[in-house]
């Protein structure tokens, strides 16, 4: 993902969850969220059988 | 020998048998901390009027002729994350530390107490448990003992530190993605990180639910043993198996390629200590490191979530940015990640069929100086702060119980992790114990001046 793209849905995303960045930690915010989303490509492109369910499991 | 160079057991010992009182093992304990932890930072609170009346009860009960259990005036303390009564539980926060005190201690202490401790404070540690450093913005660092221009690592800190120092022979800490073998390898103690669940978490500060885990550090693998029995119930460790040498592996690919010669000659010393000389495959375990790294700043984040829409001004520097993106992530990588743990925890029990035990780094490192923003790992200069736990995070993942153990060689601490399949603690503790007798192992009270 390009970094304009990061910036992108981090500002959308900020706006939809209500959870806004203040100005002076944004730059901050971004190269953390551009660490994350390295690591989340590499989970993403892993092709997982399935029928393997999510870890957590309620118990009743 | 000094009382504060003894282990808990030693201690114990000596105080149920009359040879010293529970008052002063604790004075001995409290005039080293107030000599030298100006120096080091681990206390962030003394509780020493409660301990003065803790061991003043064990005294009574000892004169009485009632044995107060086998902790009898041992001196402890807890990461600040732990509920202490009558303190407010700060996890390393600017923004708790002036919540209301806790009204009763954390599970884990209870039991420490009951069995005859007494508790000398809480200690530093990483914000809200988010890091492997300790250098806390609005604590300070804690420093390492064996060069306290270095770091103790983290995020249990001030844990490590303490049981290095000679301040308390039993600390506890937490651990969510290392943050009891990093600080215990880089301090050169023994930390144990049990099976997710085994130990009871109630009365601590959460960071990431689904990978939270608390546990003891210590100077010996008996010290540590005794914790862990009085801290869980399902376990007696009664039975002391026998390692098998054709069924312990040391990890490779993730867990040795890059490995500096450091790190890899103390991986080698434990594993001819144990008599293994085959090679595992722990597979995709650098994509484990990532979904734990997502799932953590998820979990973190949405944990802080109000706090961060109202106060973002009062959270570390170096913790707000990873919790406000973390919360920011979209829900897709959390479900993938979360599906992904549960083929890589099958994965790790098809190799626990043919091994019992698994050896891999603590840390990629020796103890970076504090400040320190870099480090070379496998040619490549990485941050410090998000990586050293590169080898911790893919095992706390899947909940395995590790005791990081202290490798006997020059120069700074090195920490091996001894891995065990999910609820086997005693396999791990055999192990550990195995390779102390050999002397391969050990941990004493750094000489502070």
């Amino acid at each position: 993902m390009r970094q304009d793209d990061i910036a992108a849905y981090l500002n959308a995303a900020s706006q939809f969850l209500d959870l806004p960045i203040h100005p002076e930690h944004y730059e901050d915010v971004l190269t953390a969220f551009a660490v994350i989303c390295s690591h989340a490509k590499h989970v993403m492109e892993f092709t997982l059988p399935v029928e393997i369910e999510a870890a957590p499991r309620f118990t009743p | 020998m000094s009382l504060t160079s003894k282990t808990a057991i030693e201690i114990a010992g000596m105080v149920r048998g009359h040879e010293v009182s529970a008052r002063d093992v604790l004075e001995a304990h409290i005039a080293r901390i107030e000599r030298f932890d100006g120096r080091l930072n681990c206390f962030t609170d003394k509780t020493f009027a409660r301990a003065r009346t803790e061991a003043a009860a064990v005294d009574i009960k000892l004169a009485a002729g009632i044995d107060p259990g086998p902790l009898a005036g041992v001196p402890v303390a807890v990461k600040n994350l732990f509920d202490v009564a009558g303190l407010a539980t700060r996890a390393g926060s600017k923004i708790y530390r002036y919540a209301p005190p806790a009204s009763h201690d954390a599970a884990c202490l209870q039991k420490l107490i009951a069995a005859g401790a007494v508790l000398l404070g809480a200690l530093n540690m990483d914000e809200f448990a988010f890091g492997f450093v300790t250098e806390n913005a609005h604590d300070g660092p804690t420093r390492n003992p064996h060069d306290v221009a270095r770091i103790a690592g983290g995020s249990s800190g001030g844990s490590a530190a303490s049981v290095a120092a000679g301040f308390a022979p039993i600390t506890l800490g937490s651990d969510t993605n290392g943050s009891i073998r990093v600080p215990a390898a880089l301090c050169g103690i023994f930390g144990l990180k049990p099976t997710y669940g085994r130990i009871d978490r109630t009365g601590t500060f959460p960071f990431v639910d689904s990978f939270d885990h608390v546990g003891p550090f210590a100077r010996s693998t008996a010290d540590l043993a005794l914790a862990y029995k009085i801290l869980q119930t399902n376990d007696d460790l009664a039975i002391v198996p026998e390692i098998d040498p054709a069924r312990v592996a040391v990890l490779g690919d993730w867990f040795a390629d890059g490995v500096i010669a450091e790190m890899a000659e103390a991986v080698a010393i434990v594993a001819r200590g144990l008599g293994a000389t085959k090679t595992a495959i722990m597979p995709e375990a650098s994509r484990a490191r990532a979904a734990a790294f997502c799932i953590s700043a998820f979990e973190g984040g949405q944990l802080h979530k109000q706090n961060l829409r109202t106060r973002p001004q009062d959270y570390d520097p170096a913790t707000r940015p990873r919790l406000l993106a973390g919360a920011l992530q979209p829900a897709e990588t959390i479900l993938q990640a979360q599906r992904f743990r549960a083929w890589f925890q099958a994965q790790a029990k098809m190799l626990f069929k043919e091994f019992d035990i698994l050896l891999a780094p603590a840390t990629p490192c020796v103890a970076p100086l504090i400040g320190q923003k870099t480090m070379m790992v496998g040619g490549l200069e990485i941050p410090v702060r998000p990586n050293l736990g590169l080898y911790t995070q893919p095992i706390s993942f899947i909940g395995l119980p590790v005791i990081s153990v202290p490798v006997v060689a020059d120069g700074l601490p090195r920490g091996v992790q001894i891995i065990g399949a999910a609820g086997r603690e005693d396999l791990v503790f055999a192990a550990a114990a195995k390779l102390e007798a050999a002397g391969l192992v050990a941990s004493e009270t750094v000489d502070l001046i």
